[in-house]
């Protein structure tokens, strides 16, 4: 084919990659920058099949393409929205964009195709998006429409999505169904505005995934105002686990406060009960002097024995606080236990507490021995019989104290049983607590027994019951038998009660 | 001028104090104890077991009233003690309430001169000189 010298001067003057393609795909002439972009020498291409530029897996349909050109041969750029790529002489592919002009003018129908190298374009591109998808948080850009223009690797992971399929939908689709139609007056409202703020301040926002779910998100919003449009970049955060670790320090404050609260009450009933035979010894001694001054020596030896009562209750009541705190850190060492033993040596220790001293019973039927910690066992029974003999009940013709034990389901249940005064009704849920002395009887006591008995009970692994009326009281212990104790972690087990 | 008394107290070795105290600080008055909250109620409530008990009642009634009781605080007897003013005008002018505890706790004082019935609050023991100053404050 003969090609005008003309032609062959202008493309070699022509700054660009171009060659002339005929009708058939050859290539009738290309310059030297061409050859050289695609690793050919100059005279090397004349001739050649244009096919051989093209990657592999184009060039079955290739001819057919460029048949469509010449049947209407429009000026135009190639392959519109595809990314192009041209391969070298040795086999790389280079990224390039191509433009094509029909010269008509000759009676050859050629093609002139100028070829542009975007390798270094394509880089700083990749460069980019590898620092968006690098940044810490989710980054979604939006057009003026809301349509998503761009999301990075953290946005596509947080949501759920993978790869290009959130590119071109609306923005509504990340945001729960529930606030779509507001989120677009929002949207659109701060396309007024354009500045760069934090989304919805005051109020919460969710972010909604591919599956669904829904998550605690902060949003940043920052207008970019470029030649493609005024784009909208919202930077996305995750504050689930912030979410979640501000409700623990709430849980864990209000934790604190009842703790606090607690420990303040204790400091007021101990400081009340332990002040409160204090000052009567005061008071005692005060009068024991008036009485000394006018020689009422018989008065001043009957206070003396008061005052020694009210040391040995100061004393007694500073034991059971001690008894107490150490309850929580005794050595649990678990040990074969004889029930009738303990009971028999908790009962001597406080017979004689009460004047009308009650007759003690016992039946054992249960499964002897039991493993248990000894010192806890001791603390119940010996607490749970001095209340027993305690508020015996005067006004009846015979006081009895009765202890019994036997199996029920792999536990050891022990019922203390008296016919005293009972516990009325409406007391009945406070005599856990602490300091609470609901008896209805002058009988002293420090207002903790019962609270010994549940704390021992609850590291022992067992429970206690409580059945009262008038003719009496019964309190009925549970443990388990193996002794396998599994103290709960927080040991708010609340004894069960009944009137 | 007499000086009428009624203690409300569930510990017996503070009522026997109290007692000793008030009868050395002045010899002529009239004391009456109660053990429980209710007792005191139930006494000062029916006219009956009141003339009984107290006598006429003589302006005014002194009452120390202990807070830590069984059954029935002191605070539970203030309450009553409203109820029972509120329905009946001369009573709230006969009786003059002490809070009468061994500990001095703030909210406790606080919510106990609350009461416009309720004129001192008394750290245990009762002192000649501080029955004395009562008096003195109280019933002139």
């Amino acid at each position: 084919m003969e090609i005008r010298e003309e032609y062959r001067i202008a493309l070699e003057v022509c700054p660009t990659p171009l060659m002339l393609v005929s009708r058939e795909g050859d290539i009738v002439l290309c310059n030297h920058r061409f050859a050289q972009l695609f690793g050919y020498d100059d005279a090397e291409l004349h001739g050649q099949s244009v096919d051989i530029l093209v990657p592999r897996e184009i060039r079955d349909f290739h001819p057919e393409l460029r048949q469509a050109f010449f049947e209407i041969p429009t000026s135009r750029s190639m392959g519109t929205g595809r990314d192009l790529y041209g391969v070298r002489k040795d086999g790389e592919p280079i990224p390039v964009e191509i433009g094509l002009d029909p010269i008509a003018s000759d009676e050859n129908n050629l093609v002139m195709v100028a070829v542009l190298d975007i390798r270094e374009r394509k880089m700083s591109e990749a460069k980019i998006r590898r620092a968006i998808d690098a940044a810490s948080s989710a980054m979604v850009m939006i057009d003026e429409e809301g349509k998503i223009e761009l999301v990075n690797e953290q946005a596509n992971s947080m949501f759920g999505y993978d790869g290009n399929e959130l590119i071109g939908d609306k923005i509504e689709r990340l945001v729960p169904e529930r606030h779509h139609r507001k989120h677009v007056v929002y949207r659109t409202s701060y396309q007024n505005s354009r500045n760069r703020r934090t989304m919805g301040a005051g109020r919460d926002l969710f972010g909604l995934k591919k599956d669904g779910t829904e998550f605690p998100v902060e949003i940043g919003l920052t207008p970019l105002d470029g030649a493609d449009g005024r784009l909208i970049m919202a930077t996305v955060i995750d504050i689930t686990e912030r979410r979640e670790s501000e409700k623990n320090i709430r849980q864990k404050n209000e934790e604190l406060q009842r703790l606090n609260h607690e420990l303040t009450e204790f400091a007021y009933s101990a400081s009340h009960d332990l002040k409160a035979p204090l000052s009567s010894i005061h008071g005692i001694l005060e009068i024991s002097e008036m009485d000394l001054e006018s020689g009422d020596i018989a008065e001043v030896r009957t206070n003396l024995s008061r005052a020694r009562v009210l040391a040995q209750r100061l004393s007694g009541r500073i034991e059971d606080m001690l008894a107490l705190a150490r309850a929580d850190h005794l050595d649990d060492v678990m040990e074969d236990v004889s029930v009738p033993d303990l009971v028999r040596e908790a009962a001597q220790a406080v017979q004689g507490q009460s004047s009308l001293n009650p007759s003690l019973t016992t039946s054992f039927a249960h499964s002897d021995p039991i493993r248990s910690v000894p010192a806890r066992l001791n603390a119940i029974l010996e607490n749970l019989l001095a209340n027993a003999f305690k508020y015996s009940d005067p006004d009846k013709p015979e006081n009895r104290v009765h202890v019994k034990t036997w199996d029920e389901a792999g536990a050891m249940k022990l019922a203390v049983e008296d016919n005293g005064i009972g516990i009325p009704e409406d007391h009945l849920g406070k005599i856990f607590e602490l300091f609470q002395r609901v008896a209805n009887s002058s009988e002293p006591g420090s207002g903790l027994g019962l609270a010994l008995v549940e704390k021992n009970l609850v590291h022992l692994g067992g429970s206690v019951e409580v059945i009262s009326s008038p003719e009496g009281s019964c309190f009925t212990i549970s443990l388990p038998m193996d002794g396998n104790t599994s103290v709960p972690e927080c040991p708010e087990q609340k004894p069960e009660v009944r009137g | 001028m007499t000086v009428s008394v009624v203690l409300v107290d569930d510990d017996e070795i503070s009522r026997y104090i109290t007692r000793r105290i008030v009868k050395v600080a002045m010899e002529d008055s009239r004391f009456m104890e109660y053990e429980a909250g209710d007792e005191f109620l139930d006494a000062i409530s029916d006219p009956e077991i009141r003339k009984q008990d107290i006598g006429e009642l003589v302006q005014p009634l002194l009452v120390f009233l202990d807070i830590n009781m069984p059954r029935m605080s002191g605070f539970d007897v203030l309450e009553s003690l409203k109820g029972l003013m509120d329905r009946d005008e001369n009573f709230r002018k006969d009786i003059t309430v002490i809070m009468y505890s061994s500990s001095e706790n703030a909210a406790d004082k606080e919510n106990a001169l609350s009461y416009d019935f309720v004129r001192d609050y008394v750290v245990k023991p009762l002192t000649k000189q501080k029955f004395q100053d009562i008096v003195e404050q109280h019933c002139r």
